[in-house]
């Protein structure tokens, strides 16, 4: 059995806007292991985001937590105050960010910027502070270290930039590193780079790592385990072979349809419908409206997580045993048929 | 970076005269701007006709009266003082200075730490106090604010020794300490009034900075929200602010009317008000010359100071150098 | 396992019936009623708006409320009723604005006026008990001077028709210098057989002090008859024997004129003049703007070179030189603000023709054969509209600010209008004496501004959500 080293447990959380509570995560529940990357996959607004800032303590003043827990180190995360929350980030837990552009400080030199990490978690002498950062520069894959520290982040292109990023991420040995769409900006050739960046520092330190994104493809690059979220919740998760090869929730079906496949030579099938609003979450199974296989009971209520394996768990009622049984959409038979025949997986 | 400032200074330089030629030209065109002569036989009266060249066309006076600067330092002469209006007015600016130049020192730091305080409190009360204040002095007229101080703390209460400064006059009869208690009322006013526009532009800045994802890796790197805040996100917001207070050492140069009305300062507010009042056109000449001069001086140290504070304009935004 | 009913577990939709889109539940709302609704919500700006229709609605109403014109008609007459104080009918029961004044006058002069008939009722308070007792307490010997508190619309009456202030320092005058000066100069007047008729009639006349006869050269037997008189002042002037009955509500300025009705004028010159100077200067600097904006090219160098020379004159240089030559007409000041005011809406214009036009939907529209004259009106002003609306709010206020100030400064002198600026100026120079005539104009722009630019914040959030809380 691997090390668990984050448990999150029924997490909830809102916001107050001007329109009303809007109810960003209801019930998320997920483990992370020591060593492995956790993907949390959705549509823009599922609560991927919230549920990564949650965990590092970094939501916005207009947030409301309603109830979980989120077990690291023999803490509750949502429990401590600031003080001991800002003693686990950075060195116990960091983060990057989508827009390596937006994430870097524009008016400060890029060395300086990690070397602050250094400097203000480890009480590192500057001198000192700044070989390791020239070191860690090398490590991410930035040539010319030195000349490249006091450049300021305009003078880098987006994937140098995010290299940056995860070099400030990773400057004070985090063991949990959450990636928040990270090469949802890049171009795709730089977004294979920054990956194997991320796979490599991952075997090479034993991070365990939550990967958020929206590109099943990317997921498939890099997970071990994937999450599907919808609407504030998680409706199915398991390793990544039974995600993509025995999906069970029509939403995960949906997600694999819709994704470009060079074994497709249909058309995609989009997800027809709009996600909920979340101020108003629906009573039954939010994705019911959107669902070609939705029943009856999925309007009046709430499927619970039906085991499918040891790992993997789905929550539809489509897994209910007296369910009607439903043909699997196209894509999903041909993904399963090729196993094995496409590069998935590492 | 050095031949765009080159440049820019090239243009302003080309405006800036154009500007006081216009000046100039209108001036020169005033039905009363001539000096009264005095009769036949005045040989000064000759000799400034002569050096400011009265009945040529306007456009060689106006070269006359520039090369009289350059030569002479004189800005022309004032038929109502009897003398060149530049001794006057230059021997003026002091007076100024001295009432402008507490309320800057003080008005900067105090509006940059409320604007802050706001920015950190955001749509807490305090914040919503700050806010209160900064609206009811920006929106009522200086003017108002100063007479009304007037009345109420001088008039009303007796809480201020006079309603307007001590003259040198003054100084010396009713003492020093006397002297400078008179200067307490108007620069607090003016130290109040300046504040609010400031501490709104940071509160502003500051705001949108800490919106910014790079505020959420600083956090997520493991700084504090204060070590966060004074590092980064202040620092980027004072970029745009920065060059404003710098225009503002300028600004003390140049007299408030309405302060120098006001509160009876004799400095270059009342004359520029004696000049208009007066018809005093070589006077008018001067300062709109000299003001104008100010303006396109600040502007230049903007754009210095843009470039010093802001890297993205040294090595011009997105190349590699 | 969850006990539910079998019966729910079958599928709703037909195999291959699609799922389309749904359209949204909530009544479609258009972007001016979205901002509208908006607007309403931000509570500090919607009492802002609606102190702005009340002032409007003043404005418009309030000089004509009083009725009360007598500068205009008998300038003298009118100056003797002025500044007095304000007295605002129900306010004035909770002690402020009752008409009340504190004043200083001499003691003699005290003591005759709470003697005699005329002056019932005037002093209010601050007469000492000891002096009306014996009016030769040898405590108050050496005093000249009193402080007491007065009606003073009666006292004003008083003054200006029975007995002056000065009546007893000039007998006093007269008997160590030896002159004869008439202490009663300032409330005799002389009328004419006729005047005379008018007055008897009107029952003003307090007495008749003198008859003067002179030989009418046309007819020995009919002489003419000049009558000296002391006339009651509120009565003739206003109609009214009764004082009390008298309400300026804020008072009257130094030539007498009702502050009320002079203020609101003000405030209705500079209202009007602001929208003048607003309207014009957005209709030509958005017209130059929008126009150099959607085609940029040389025009648009050309005009930027122009455009950075005429905004670099400074404004003050601007209108003192104008008012200099061509004096402060209304015309010459709205043409001062509008020679560079202009400036800002070119910018406001030029940029956001400059950003809407690369925008998809414009080439699209373009693409579609929409002319140019279409799509700038039809498809980017729309959507400029909010940004420019905000920004005529906001330039009102601006303009009445800077009008103010300059009139403050005597740098706007209009001939036959007072504007707000003027009487605060005014107002200052008698701020100990008569602090009314400063603080009811300071109050109104006091109040007018921080309305306004709540109000135009207030619009900006609304039509620009983004912007909320970044100011």
């Amino acid at each position: 059995m691997k090390q668990k080293v984050l448990e999150v447990k029924d997490l909830a959380i809102s916001f107050k806007t001007q329109y009303g509570i809007l109810h960003a995560i209801r019930g998320v529940s997920f483990d992370l292991y020591k060593g492995e990357t956790l993907a949390i996959v959705g549509e823009s607004g599922s609560g991927k985001s919230v549920s990564a800032k949650t965990i590092l303590g970094l939501l916005a003043g207009n947030s409301i937590y309603e109830s979980g827990e989120i077990n690291f180190d023999g803490l509750d995360l949502t429990q401590v105050d600031e003080e001991a929350m800002h003693s686990i980030r950075g060195s116990k837990i960091s983060m990057i960010f989508q827009d390596p552009m937006s994430s870097l400080n524009p008016i400060q030199p890029v060395g300086k910027q990690i070397a602050e990490a250094l400097i203000n978690k480890q009480g590192m002498p500057k001198a000192m502070a700044k070989e390791r950062v020239i070191e860690l520069l090398t490590r991410v894959g930035i040539s010319e270290p030195e000349k490249r520290f006091n450049q300021y982040p305009h003078q880098f292109s987006g994937g140098m930039r995010q290299r940056i990023v995860i070099a400030i991420a990773l400057a004070n040995n985090a063991e949990i590193l959450i990636c928040d769409e990270p090469t949802t900006a890049l171009d795709v050739t730089i977004q294979g780079k920054i990956l194997e960046l991320i796979n490599e520092l991952k075997l090479q330190r034993e991070l365990s790592i939550i990967f958020i994104t929206h590109d099943l493809g990317v997921v498939a690059n890099v997970a071990d385990r994937v999450a599907v979220m919808y609407a504030g919740k998680i409706v199915e998760y398991g390793n990544t072979e039974e995600i993509f090869y025995d999906p069970k929730h029509p939403y995960t079906w949906a997600l694999l349809s819709s994704m470009p496949n060079l074994a497709t030579s249909k058309h995609l099938d989009a997800i027809s419908g709009t996600p909920p609003n979340m101020i108003f979450p629906p009573k039954g199974d939010a994705f019911a409206p959107r669902n070609k296989y939705a029943m009856k009971i999925d309007f009046e209520e709430q499927p619970p997580m039906f085991k499918v394996t040891d790992t993997h768990y789905a929550a539809t009622w489509l897994l209910h045993p007296d369910a009607p049984k439903v043909q699997l959409p196209e894509a999903t038979i041909r993904l399963r048929e090729n196993r094995g025949k496409l590069h998935y997986g590492k | 970076m050095i031949k765009y400032l080159m440049k820019r200074m090239g243009l302003m330089f080309i405006t800036f005269i154009i500007t006081i030629f216009l000046f100039f030209f209108f001036i020169k065109l005033m039905p009363d701007n001539f000096v009264p002569s005095p009769g036949v036989g005045n040989e000064w009266y000759e000799q400034l006709a002569e050096k400011e060249g009265w009945n040529e066309p306007i456009i060689v006076q106006f070269g006359l009266w520039i090369k009289n600067i350059f030569t002479e330092g004189n800005f022309g002469y004032s038929h109502i003082m009897n003398r060149d209006v530049s001794e006057a007015y230059f021997k003026k600016i002091p007076a100024s200075i001295k009432i402008n130049i507490v309320p800057y020192f003080l008005s900067v730091p105090l509006a940059i730490i409320i604007g802050v305080y706001a920015a950190i409190k955001k749509n807490k009360w305090q914040d919503t106090v700050i806010s209160v204040w900064i609206m009811v002095f920006i929106s009522i007229p200086f003017f108002v604010v100063a007479v009304l101080s007037q009345y109420f703390f001088y008039w009303k209460w007796h809480l201020a020794p006079d309603y307007k400064i001590a003259t040198a006059s003054e100084f010396t009869e009713l003492g020093f300490w006397y002297g400078i208690s008179t200067y307490i009322l108007p620069v607090i006013v003016l130290t109040v009034v300046s504040i609010p526009g400031m501490a709104r532009y940071v509160r502003a800045e500051l705001t949108e900075q800490m919106t910014l994802d790079y505020m959420l890796l600083a956090r997520s790197k493991g700084l504090t929200q204060k070590q966060a805040v004074f590092g980064h996100a202040l620092r980027n917001a004072l970029v745009p602010i920065l060059p404003g207070i710098f225009i503002g050492i300028i600004g003390i140069l140049d007299g408030g009317l309405i302060t120098e009305k006001i509160f009876r300062v004799d400095g270059t507010g009342r004359m520029y008000l004696a000049a208009f009042n007066g018809r005093d056109y070589a006077l008018l000449m001067l300062i709109n010359a000299f003001g104008q001069f100010l303006t396109l001086t600040s502007a230049i140290l903007a754009d210095v100071s843009y470039t010093l504070f802001d890297p993205r304009m040294r090595v011009g935004s997105g190349k590699l150098s | 396992m969850m006990n539910i009913n079998k019966k729910d577990l079958v599928l709703v939709y037909e195999d291959d019936k699609e799922i389309v889109d749904v359209s949204l539940e909530s009544k479609r709302i258009g972007y001016y009623q979205d901002s509208w609704n908006r607007f309403k919500k931000n509570k500090a700006s919607f009492v802002a708006f609606i102190i702005i229709c009340v002032i409007m609605f003043f404005v418009v109403v309030g000089p004509y409320m009083r009725g009360y014109d007598l500068v205009n008609e008998d300038p003298i007459e009118a100056s003797r009723l002025g500044n007095l104080v304000p007295r605002i009918p129900v306010i004035e029961k909770l002690g402020i604005f009752d008409g009340t004044k504190t004043i200083q006058a001499g003691k003699q002069f005290l003591l005759d006026m709470y003697t005699n008939e005329m002056g019932q009722g005037i002093i209010l308070s601050g007469m000492p008990q000891a002096l009306i007792d014996n009016p030769e307490d040898p405590a108050y010997a050496d005093v000249n001077m009193l402080e007491v508190v007065v009606d003073h619309y009666k006292y004003t009456n008083y003054i200006s028709s029975y007995k002056p202030e000065r009546y007893y320092s000039i007998i006093s005058q007269n008997e160590i210098n030896g002159t004869n000066n008439d202490p009663l100069a300032e409330v005799k007047r002389t009328l004419n057989q006729e005047e005379f008729d008018v007055e008897i009639k009107n029952n003003t006349i307090i007495d008749i002090l003198q008859i003067l006869e002179t030989q009418n050269p046309d007819d020995p037997d009919k002489p003419f008859f000049q009558y000296i008189v002391r006339i009651n002042q509120f009565k003739s002037s206003l109609g009214t024997s009764d004082p009390s009955s008298v309400y300026f509500w804020f008072g009257t300025t130094d030539k007498g004129g009702d502050l009320f009705t002079d203020l609101w004028l003000g405030a209705r010159i500079s209202l009007i003049m602001a929208l003048c100077v607003v309207s014009i200067n957005a209709i030509v600097g958005l017209t130059i703007g929008s126009t150099v904006g959607y085609y940029g090219g040389v025009f648009d160098l050309i005009m930027d070179r122009l455009v950075e020379i005429i905004s670099s004159i400074p404004f003050l240089s601007l209108l003192t030189l104008l008012t200099i030559r061509f004096g402060s007409a209304t015309w010459v000041i709205v043409v001062a603000f509008t020679a560079t005011g202009w400036i800002g809406n070119y910018r406001t214009g030029r940029m956001q023709f400059y950003r809407f036009k690369n925008r998809e939907y414009v080439f699209a529209a373009k693409t579609l054969g929409a002319s140019d004259a279409r799509i700038m009106f039809k498809h980017i002003f729309p959507n400029t509209l909010g940004y420019i609306v905000t920004g005529l709010a906001l330039s009102i206020p601006i303009f009445v600010f800077t009008e103010a100030t300059f009139s403050f400064l005597n740098i706007i002198q209009y001939a036959n209008v007072t504007s707000v600026g003027m009487l605060i100026q005014k107002g200052q120079a008698v701020m100990m004496q008569h602090p009314h005539l400063l603080l009811f104009p300071a109050v109104y722009i006091s109040i007018l501004m921080i309305a306004f630019n709540l109000f135009g914040n207030g619009l900006r959030d609304a039509f620009n959500p983004s912007l909320r809380g970044v100011e």
